[in-house]
């Protein structure tokens, strides 16, 4: 048997699928805390059994939540399962332009869905419901009308879902008109925990990646000398690991310079990006006994944190340490 | 700009001294870099044992081993360790193998001196006197014979200095030789002795001699008696110095 969950605050949205068809359970009210969710599922899931969960943000806790569980669970993105449950479905989907709306109790996300090359990037933004007072329905209307209109009128999407179980009352009249207009909408709860499902079932051969912005996109480096060639590309960090775990140095001897060029390329569109680091570096020991280190730490989804520092010369001279830093910000992976 | 160069390999935890001139390393790098400034000790002496285990072993850079064995002439291994990671452009390689090269044209005494100079410019006056005395040569060169007495003074064997800077004086003719001469004899309290040997040439040399005493009194003038001590320890370092840089 297979499992999907779907978590968002204290409630939980199960898919299962036992070799034969997938079937939808009802919501299942469970507690928000990192330790009562994995004695939750592990009490849900037989031994035998696999099971794919999506949760609400990706970050550094994701690492515990998993070894807590287990080997048979596969925690994943809310973004990853809506990516896993377009590639689920047939190229009138996948080819297209997919938008997601996920509203439920003080929540409320859109998530975007686009195509590059092989690439299938997600992102998604969530509303700040603080301040947002949602009493009635025509409040609620109202919310959404806006909601859906400042990213539908500026995007291009032929598929929207409606996730959550705030979109089951009949409270949509200007909403809906707007939202039907010249694309298709489907309803229903079970997105992520069908995609979440999707993850560990589905075989398509569409020969598409998945791309989050949980992950990051770029592979960072300079431009050296090595093994006598010049102008060789050294990688400082790679794509494809979550932001909170990407980071990376090299180490290099630069005899001076007016400014130091960090250079990325962004795996998904091999979009290109030079970073032009003002530091004007002329050391005052003798040429080539300074051993700098150029450090990238991921702050952010969208932000990089570029570290200098003297390293000094072996036994010869010890590093001055930090001479440098400044932190970026980069393009979404899905150039918003 | 000026080159990046990839730095590829990681500090070893164990370090590695280089016994001619005591200087102690850990990285690859650091090695480089000792090696094209103390050139002339490596092609006259050859990569050490230990300095190649040390690579293999702490450094961890093996796939020099299986090389070494295959390299059976000094240059080719000098050659092999400058290249088998980065540190230097291949045409800094290629200007260290011309050095090289021109080192190994000049005859085995002047070699032999020239070895003598980088000891000497270490401090390491026995050692340099043995590569000195080697050329066989050192009784008609005036540098080396200079050389030489720099040897015996910071050995203390004043006597010898004297008679070596004045056999320089005698080849050469320079002015740096007999100032070295009046000095040692200073130093042994010939006064009379110097002023009638240096003649005219004496008002210059105790113009020197006077502006060094006086800088040693004007750094020793109220210090106590353990920083007075001191001072004079580097007051005759700062001679020592000196003479050398008068090679």
């Amino acid at each position: 048997m297979f499992y999907g969950f779907d978590f968002t605050n204290n409630i939980c949205y199960i898919a299962t699928y036992d070799g034969k068809k997938v079937e939808e359970s009802d919501l299942v009210v469970c507690p928000q805390g990192l330790d009562e969710r994995v004695a939750f599922l592990k009490g849900y899931v037989a031994n035998d059994d696999r099971a794919a969960v999506a949760i609400e943000e990706v970050d550094e806790s994701i690492q515990e939540f998993s070894a807590k569980l287990g080997p048979a669970f596969k925690v994943l993105s809310k973004e990853e399962a809506f990516g896993y449950y377009i590639l689920g479905e047939d190229n009138t989907m996948w080819k297209r332009q997919n938008g997601a709306f996920e509203f439920h109790k003080d929540y409320f996300r859109f998530y975007e869905m686009s195509r590059e090359g092989r690439i299938l990037a997600v992102s998604s933004k969530r509303c700040d419901m603080k301040e947002v007072s949602l009493t009635t329905d025509k409040e609620k209307d109202k919310f959404f009308t806006k909601q859906s209109a400042d990213v539908l009128n500026v995007r291009q999407i032929n598929n929207v879902f409606l996730n959550g179980e705030e979109f089951k009352t009949d409270w949509m009249k200007l909403s809906l008109n707007a939202l039907c207009a010249g694309r298709r909408v489907f309803a229903g709860n079970h997105l992520f925990a069908t995609g979440a499902l999707r993850s560990l079932t589905s075989n398509h051969n569409h020969r598409l990646e998945l791309m989050t912005e949980d992950y990051h996109p770029f592979v960072w480096g300079i431009r050296t000398y090595h093994h006598g060639k010049k102008d060789v590309f050294a990688p400082i960090i790679q794509s494809g690991n979550f932001w909170f775990l990407t980071k990376g140095y090299v180490d290099v001897f630069v005899d001076e310079c007016e400014e130091l060029i960090i250079e990325g390329r962004n795996s998904l569109n091999q979009e290109k990006i030079t970073l032009k680091l003002p530091l004007a570096f002329k050391s005052a020991n003798p040429m080539r006994t300074t051993k700098l280190r150029i450090e990238i730490v991921c702050t952010g989804i969208h932000t990089i944190l570029i570290r200098i520092s003297d390293m000094g010369f072996g036994k010869t001279r010890a590093g001055a340490g930090k001479i440098f830093e400044e932190e970026y910000k980069l393009p979404s992976i899905t150039g918003r | 700009m000026g080159p990046i160069i990839l730095c590829e390999t990681k500090e070893a935890s164990n370090s590695y001294t280089f016994s001619a001139f005591h200087q102690e390393i850990s990285t690859y790098e650091e090695m480089c870099y000792y090696i094209k400034e103390y050139f002339i000790f490596f092609v006259e002496e050859g990569i050490p044992d230990d300095l190649l285990r040390f690579v293999i072993n702490d450094l961890g850079i093996r796939d020099i081993e299986t090389d070494w064995k295959l390299l059976n002439n000094d240059k080719d291994r000098l050659k092999r360790l400058f290249s088998c990671r980065n540190y230097f452009l291949p045409q800094e390689v290629a200007n260290l193998m011309k050095k090289y090269d021109r080192h190994m044209t000049l005859d085995a005494a002047t070699r032999k001196s020239r070895l003598g100079d980088e000891y000497l410019k270490q401090k390491r006056y026995e050692t340099a006197l043995k590569c000195y005395k080697q050329t066989n040569v050192f009784q008609n060169d005036a540098r080396v014979c200079y050389n030489i007495g720099v040897c015996y003074a910071h050995l203390g064997d004043l006597d010898r200095a004297a008679h070596y800077f004045m056999q320089s004086y005698k080849i050469g003719g320079k002015k740096k030789a007999q100032y070295a001469y009046f000095g040692i004899l200073m130093l042994q309290g010939e006064f009379t002795a110097v002023k009638i040997t240096a003649g005219t040439d004496y008002p210059a040399f105790k113009q020197e001699w006077d502006a060094m005493k006086e800088a040693f009194a004007k750094m020793s003038g109220n210090d106590s008696a353990y920083q007075k001590k001191n001072r004079i320890e580097e007051m005759k370092e700062q001679y020592r110095r000196e003479v050398d840089e008068w090679i």
